[in-house]
């Protein structure tokens, strides 16, 4: 058996300690994924809380006269920094709110699939017997349902909304995690710290909270987090075909549907949404990648 | 003996089902883990479960602890059966009998504070006050070698030995009768092992458990066992107090056993004894006496045909060996030209 | 003494270090001896001992990019093996030197059979032969480590095998190409004890057989005493104590050994109570200035603490049998 014993410092940081203040700020830029959360900063969460005041003008209000204006590097003027809509609306001002509805979308539909995912995950796992069966069943049939023709069940009953681009996204992704999370837990019950929780006496709800669930934990913060980038992927599509969120809600899908027929001539109109889809979507995954080399227990030894 | 025993297992056996855990599966066959095991454990002392992979004692171990239902048999823990306990009585169970795994880096739950880690077999099963909690676990855990300042931190925090030691801590809070040990040393460093053989010692005499210890290293066994049970594929095939197994093995596998273990001194000779060929699978066993295609003492075809009996005095040696139709203590057979 | 065969490896003041986020780990810290023909050498030592990083330092297999070898050579048949390019130690390993390590799971390719493993580590060793003459080898090769049938085990794959078989299956693949050296780290650790006893001795009649000298790295002294001639003891990097088996079962000259056998369980005789050694093995990244036991050691004075003892004489008087500690210079 190989013993881990001597020779391997068993959490580092004490015998960093020592090191000189300047050698730990310089190594605070090299451990933390400075970049991507800076960008993420720019790009989702400012504009997402704080668009009442830094947007330059009112999302849905239309400047007739300004209609179609250029941004300002291309011929147009610094009221439109990025220029305007058919209607006349401002562009910046839009991609800022809409950062609000990416943002909101994500964090709900997340939540709301992680917590049914990772539930189910648990229990089934833990649990096995019919319980797993019933539970991977159903995992099957809602991975092979695909995501649009929900939407398009919802939008038809309903009309598009806020609401159901939620439903959607939650319930495209409980499946992943219930799986991912189930796994985790199979192997994890095996292991001697179960047994003796067992041996003490502790109940089945008992071993899967307090010892079951912290040990996944990290693992669905990590799930979590790089699904924000598949998400607001989910309902940019989903609105680009009209069955996601409702116009003329400036939900970034929507900006890019809006500038469609005008990619040659107004190009500015789908590109700047696009841009910022694209540095939140990256932003997030680099920083998920970041996460799960951090939170992953395999790697934490020396 | 004296006195009621401490643990009783009586025809203890537990077979597996090949063919998958599915309610709709067939059966292919059996695994034949544990077949019919008998043995007791007097109050404060140690009986150990010797035996290489396959031979069932981990098994054994696991249906001690209630963490496995047999098929067939019965465990006693002071006269009461175990696999019928509910509700109260079970809660009282769990904490007469205690258990210390062997890996020490998985045993402990790395997201748990060694303080709740020791506290749990306590929280779980009685209701007892925050402040007495902590006595408790302060004490338990100066008893093991550790600091009670220590219960704040992480298992992480911790060299291999000294997890082991929170482990025992833990095993020992609620005050058992019996503490199941299994392998409970040999995922550690040798300059380690004879402090845990030492304390686990120590233990005893301080509080009077007992233990089971499932081991496969003969000298750890003699060093801590009052009584040893050798298993081999699901039975037990001879089973004495220490001294005198070690004095007068009887079992052809258990001198096979013995003389494989490596000697303390280069010149201390061992009759050597190689036995020939695997250590076979408990899915199909071989008929009659299960050790008889590796057995350099077969007699003949009777080996081969019956299951011999575990014959003896209950309290001194016993054997099951066609070589002993009379027990131990009698003259050995002869080899039949048969 | 016994009139020793040629020597064939030649270790001299080894240094390997680790680079961690903790500093610099000194994992093999000047470790010198010699390797003969014929002969068993055995090194114990606990973890964090530095003795599975001197073997993977002789081969230079050492993991990349944390471990460096800084300082030292290794001479086999006079040639100094760290200067040598990496093409050719990797014409030497498995040729020259052949190593067998602990976990069998690990060592073996699951997705191929074993005929095919044992070839392709012949073809590896230029050894062009259509692959029927191979084969033909690979099944002598595993009738050598006494694998019953080889001709149908040369189809089998890994997972199909015991334990105990998947290591001689190893062992085969170490002998295919006729080593003069074999380097073995604790290859017996995962295996049952009778199934141990039937691999040492393989391992003690194929060297009878081939006249291989063997390294045998362990923590075990019962493997020690019953396969080695001679035996090195390393703590911390260094060897502390070095000389005849014999030798040093009957006259440990170094505390750390003594404490060592003193602490091992036997089955021979019932103790009363085992030796039990304070404190924990040291952490390489934070070495005591003086003797590397000093803070465990119940001799340890002034001077051990201070000063890193030399190599003295053995009070038993073997002139082969030396150890590190202050204790002895008195008496030599």
């Amino acid at each position: 058996m190989a013993t881990r014993e001597a020779g391997l410092p068993p959490a580092a940081p004490a015998a960093a300690a020592d090191a000189g203040a300047s050698t730990r700020r310089r190594g605070w830029l090299r451990r933390y994924p400075v970049l991507p959360m800076v960008v993420l900063m720019a790009v989702l969460f400012v504009p997402a809380l704080f668009s009442d005041w830094l947007a330059p003008h009112d999302p849905y209000q239309s400047y007739l006269r300004n209609r179609l204006q250029p941004p300002v590097f291309w011929g147009g003027t610094w009221e439109f920094v990025l220029g305007t809509d058919r209607l006349g609306r401002c562009v910046l001002s839009r991609i800022m709110y809409g950062a609000r509805y990416a943002l909101a979308i994500s964090l709900v539909g997340i939540v709301l699939g992680a917590v049914i995912g990772t539930a189910l995950g648990l229990i089934a796992g833990y649990l096995r017997g019919w319980t797993d069966i019933v539970a991977m069943r159903l995992v099957d049939i809602s991975l092979a349902l695909p995501s649009v023709l929900l939407a398009l069940a919802l939008a038809a009953a309903w009309g598009p909304s806020f609401q159901a681009v939620i439903i959607v996204v939650a319930f495209v992704l409980w499946a992943y995690f219930a799986r991912q999370v189930r796994a985790e837990v199979l192997s994890l019950r095996e292991r001697d710290f179960v047994a003796r929780a067992r041996v003490a006496g502790a109940s089945n709800g008992r071993i899967i909270w307090r010892h079951i669930f912290p040990n996944v934990v990290n693992t669905v913060v990590v799930m979590a987090t790089l699904q924000i980038g598949v998400v607001i992927l989910l309902e940019a599509s989903l609105s680009f075909l009209g069955i996601g969120v409702p116009r003329p809600t400036p939900a970034w899908g929507l900006l890019v549907a809006d500038g469609r027929q005008l990619v040659v001539s107004a190009w500015w109109i789908s590109m700047f949404p696009g841009v910022a889809i694209l540095l939140t979507v990256l932003s997030v995954n680099l920083l998920g990648d970041w996460l799960r080399d951090r939170l992953d227990p395999k790697l934490r030894q020396v | 003996m004296t006195g009621e025993a401490l643990l009783e297992v009586r025809d203890l056996t537990r077979y597996f089902p090949i063919g998958g855990g599915m309610p709709f599966g067939r059966t292919a066959g059996l695994v034949k883990a544990v077949d019919g095991v008998s043995f007791t454990v007097q109050p404060g002392k140690t009986l150990a479960l010797v035996g290489e992979s396959g031979c069932g004692k981990t098994t054994t171990a696991k249906l001690i602890l209630r963490l496995d239902t047999p098929t067939a048999g019965e465990v006693r823990l002071e006269g009461e059966d175990v696999h019928a306990l509910a509700g109260p009585a079970l809660r009282r169970f769990r904490t007469r009998v205690q258990a210390v795994f062997q890996d020490p880096w998985s045993s402990l739950n790395p997201r748990m504070r060694v303080r709740d880690l020791v506290a749990e077999p306590l929280v779980v099963n009685q209701r007892v006050d925050r402040r007495e909690v902590d006595r408790k676990v302060a004490k338990v855990l100066e008893d093991v070698g550790l600091r009670p300042e220590q219960a704040r931190n992480f298992p992480h925090e911790f060299s291999g030995g000294q997890r082991q030691r929170i482990a025992i801590a833990s095993a020992l809070i609620s005050n058992p009768r019996l503490i199941v040990l299994d392998e409970p040393v040999s995922a550690l460093d040798v300059s380690i092992r004879s402090q845990i053989m030492n304390l686990f010692k120590d233990l005893q005499a301080e509080y009077g458990v007992g233990y089971l210890l499932v081991a496969h290293d003969l000298g750890t066994t003699r060093y801590m066992a009052d009584e040893i049970a050798v298993m081999y594929l699901g039975k037990v095939v001879e089973i004495a107090p220490t001294e005198t197994l070690f004095a007068a093995p009887r079992h052809p596998y258990t001198r096979a056993l013995f003389s494989a273990a490596l000697p303390i001194h280069p010149d201390s000779s061992h009759e050597e004894i190689v036995l020939q060929g695997e250590v076979p699978s408990p899915i199909d066993p071989p008929s009659g006496c299960s050790f008889h295609p590796r057995c350099p003492e077969k007699i003949g075809r009777i080996c081969e045909q019956t299951t011999p009996p575990l014959l003896g005095d209950r309290a001194r040696h016993c054997v099951a060996c066609h070589l002993y139709p009379q027990g131990p203590d009698a003259a050995a057979e002869e080899p039949d030209r048969a | 003494m016994a009139d020793r065969g040629d020597l064939l490896l030649e270790v001299d003041d080894l240094h390997t270090h680790l680079v961690t986020k903790a500093g610099v780990l000194r994992a093999v810290d000047g470790v010198s001896f010699q390797l003969y023909a014929g002969e068993t050498l055995g090194i114990v030592g606990e973890s964090g001992s530095g003795k599975s990083m001197t073997a993977l330092s002789i081969l230079r297999v050492v993991p990349k990019p944390a471990a460096r070898i800084v300082q030292g050579r290794v001479l086999l048949d006079g040639e100094d093996l760290l200067k040598k390019s990496d093409e050719e130690m990797r014409r030497l390993r498995g040729r020259d030197i052949a190593m067998i390590l602990q976990d069998p799971q690990t060592s073996l390719n699951p997705v191929f059979t074993i005929g095919n493993q044992i070839v392709e580590a012949l073809r590896i060793h230029g050894q062009r032969a259509p692959r029927r003459r191979l084969l033909a080898r690979a099944i002598e090769v595993l009738r050598q480590v006494r694998v019953a049938a080889p001709e149908h085990r040369v189809k089998a794959y890994p997972h199909q095998m015991s334990g105990g078989m998947k290591q001689r299956v190893v062992g085969a693949i170490a002998m295919s190409c006729q080593p003069r050296i074999i380097i073995a780290d604790e290859p017996t650790t995962s295996l049952d004890v009778t199934i141990q006893a039937q691999y040492l001795r393989l391992l003690q009649d194929l060297q009878r057989e081939t006249g291989l000298a063997m390294l045998f790295i362990t923590h075990d002294f019962g493997i020690v005493a019953k396969l080695c001639q001679r035996l090195l003891v390393m703590y911390a990097g260094r060897i502390v104590e070095s000389g005849p088996v014999r030798a040093i079962f009957d006259r440990p000259s170094h505390p750390y050994t003594q404490a060592l056998l003193g602490s091992v369980p036997s089955i021979d005789i019932k103790v009363a109570r085992l030796v039990s050694i304070e404190g924990q093995p040291p952490a390489l990244w934070d070495l005591p200035q003086g003797c590397r036991f000093a803070p465990r050691c119940p001799y340890a004075d002034q001077r051990c603490r201070e000063a890193y003892p030399p190599e003295f004489r053995s009070p038993d008087g073997d002139p082969d049998h030396v150890a590190s500690c202050w204790r002895l210079e008195e008496v030599a």
